[in-house]
């Protein structure tokens, strides 16, 4: 119960803060993976299930983007400027602190994702919406938690941090076949995507988007790659250092 | 000089009815790259005192108030706050605690009040209590005029002094600050001087780490000098003035420069007759004697000088 209560002190804190920082985080959520995705489907052209598959990866860039790199830049800005130490100095445990800031993350990811469904909508794609959406793209966060942890820690400063969370951010949905098929990867490459989550959530959100409801795989290995990164991140999110 | 003091070598406490809240004994912390930075510190804080841990940068105090207040793992040694076991049960000594950590910012977009509620709440108030907390907190800072104002829009004593009412909102039994007024001028120094004494007052008890002479000499009952990692002297502000064997001081000019323009001359002394003796045989006519101050005893103890 008090684990709940302080993850949503920790929302609301952040919450707080964007009153300050408004108009870049409304551009970086809905403004910038709309604005991408309208540029790929005109290039797509007529053809709707590569508007649909340019949708799926869409919504897993922006998804990815938020849980990289703007959770990695407030555990970054939190450690550099020393208001970790503000947390640190209360009762509550580390994992509240980590799901407080990705919750509010995911309301950053969750306005991107409807801007892209919007903008879907609007251009005249038949979009199947399921609620199976919502533990996809959950878990998908979760998988990528660690990734920003393990940067934030061992960041030797901020630039440098915010350099890699950047860099990998994007580099990992590239990397993933999210806005292309896994059939069209070089054969070494091919096999190893299968260990990134984006292209467990760009296959999920894809069949979801066609009205394909078995997604079973898909929540379960990103269920088991969100548990291993929730478990690091603890280990990695230590109140006393030695 | 430096010597550790041991706990049957510390002064009583300043009135014979207080407790032992705070004991720490053998502390010691070396870090991965060898450096020892606290070495074999004993230290007993009461209840209801102020106590300064006074040394240059580097000297430990941060070290030392960071074991305390659980954010570094001692290498050895025992911390014992409130008879509970500080290195063993972290999450509970920090319900007893209020801390205002060295070189840490506020949030700039969010308001002095909300500040305190939001700390408040990660205490472990409930929204009534927080409510009525900050409230109190704001009027007890003398920051009304502020509390709706986003932080960022504030000077850094203003700033000094949320950080002081977000260590206080919960009430705890302990104020750590670890140089609550480093870099601070000297105005916004003394606000939150008279902060911290009214809390004293209240018979709160306070543990604070500087390096600044008149801010341990004003707010302190005892004084524990830091160098090398070690705690080289501890004790009431008497005592360590009585702790040199020269604690007095004679001041003068002197008049024998080609300019006629005296030098200023101080001569230490172990008693009053013997520097009165120096003031005769000189023949001067203008000079002060005064007792030792503690910038004198830190001298004597450590040869360094430190900010006064």
């Amino acid at each position: 119960m008090n684990t709940l209560k302080d993850i949503a002190v920790v929302f609301r804190i952040y919450l707080t803060k964007l009153r300050g920082e408004s108009g870049p985080f409304l551009l970086t959520s809905f403004l910038f993976p709309a604005g991408m995705y309208l540029f790929l489907s005109v290039i797509a052209g007529d053809n709707h299930l590569n508007k649909v598959q340019l949708l799926a990866g869409s919504m897993v860039f922006s998804t990815t983007m938020v849980s990289i790199m703007w959770v990695g830049y407030h555990l970054l800005e939190d450690r550099f400027r020393g208001r970790i130490k503000l947390f640190v100095t209360t009762p509550i445990r580390p994992i509240s602190y980590i799901m407080g800031i990705v919750c509010f993350a995911s309301m950053q990811a969750t306005l991107g994702i409807i801007g892209l469904l919007i903008v879907g909508k609007v251009i005249g794609l038949p979009i199947h919406l399921s609620l199976l959406m919502l533990p996809l793209l959950a878990l998908g966060m979760l998988a990528h938690t660690a990734i920003s942890i393990i940067i934030s820690r061992f960041a030797t400063s901020m630039p440098q941090g915010t350099l890699i969370t950047d860099g990998l951010g994007a580099g990992l949905v590239f990397f993933s076949p999210v806005y292309y098929n896994i059939s069209q990867l070089p054969p070494g490459i091919s096999h190893a995507v299968y260990i990134l989550p984006p292209t467990f959530m760009a296959d999920g959100l894809r069949k979801l988007l066609t009205g394909n409801s078995n997604v079973g795989i898909d929540l379960l290995v990103l269920g088991a790659m969100a548990t291993i990164s929730l478990l690091v991140s603890l280990k990695m999110t230590r109140w006393r250092e030695d | 000089m430096s010597t550790v003091v041991k706990p049957e070598q510390m002064t009583a406490p300043v009135r014979a009815t207080q407790k032992v809240v705070l004991s720490v004994r053998d502390l010691v912390k070396q870090y991965k790259d060898r450096t020892l930075a606290n070495d074999h510190i004993s230290l007993d804080v009461y209840e209801g005192e102020l106590i300064s841990i006074l040394g240059h940068n580097g000297a430990g105090k941060t070290t030392f108030l960071r074991q305390i207040t659980t954010e570094l793992r001692p290498t050895s040694g025992s911390i014992i706050l409130f008879d509970k076991d500080v290195i063993r049960h972290p999450q509970e000594v920090k319900q007893l605690m209020g801390v205002t950590p060295q070189e840490c910012e506020l949030f700039q977009s969010v308001t002095v009040r909300e500040h305190l509620e939001f700390f408040g709440r990660l205490k472990g108030l409930d929204r009534k209590r927080v409510r009525a907390r900050a409230d109190q907190m704001i009027e007890e800072l003398s920051m009304t005029q502020y509390a709706n104002k986003q932080v960022g829009f504030l000077s850094g004593g203003l700033k000094r002094r949320v950080m002081i009412g977000i260590a206080m909102v919960a009430e705890p039994k302990i104020l750590v600050l670890d140089e609550p007024t480093t870099g601070l001028d000297p105005a916004s120094r003394r606000e939150v001087w008279h902060q911290i004494s009214a809390y004293v007052a209240a018979g709160q008890t306070v543990i604070l780490t500087t390096h600044y002479m008149e801010e341990a000499e004003r707010l302190s009952e005892r004084i524990a000098i830091m160098q090398g990692g070690k705690i080289v002297l501890a004790g009431k502000l008497q005592e360590l003035y009585g702790s040199i064997k020269q604690s007095y001081k004679l001041s003068y000019h002197d008049s024998f420069n080609i300019d006629g323009v005296g030098q200023p001359v101080i001569v230490y002394g172990s008693s009053f007759a013997e520097l009165k003796a120096i003031i005769e045989r000189e023949g001067l006519a203008e000079y002060s004697i005064a007792r030792v101050s503690l910038e004198d005893v830190y001298f004597e103890l450590t040869g360094e000088r430190l900010v006064v």
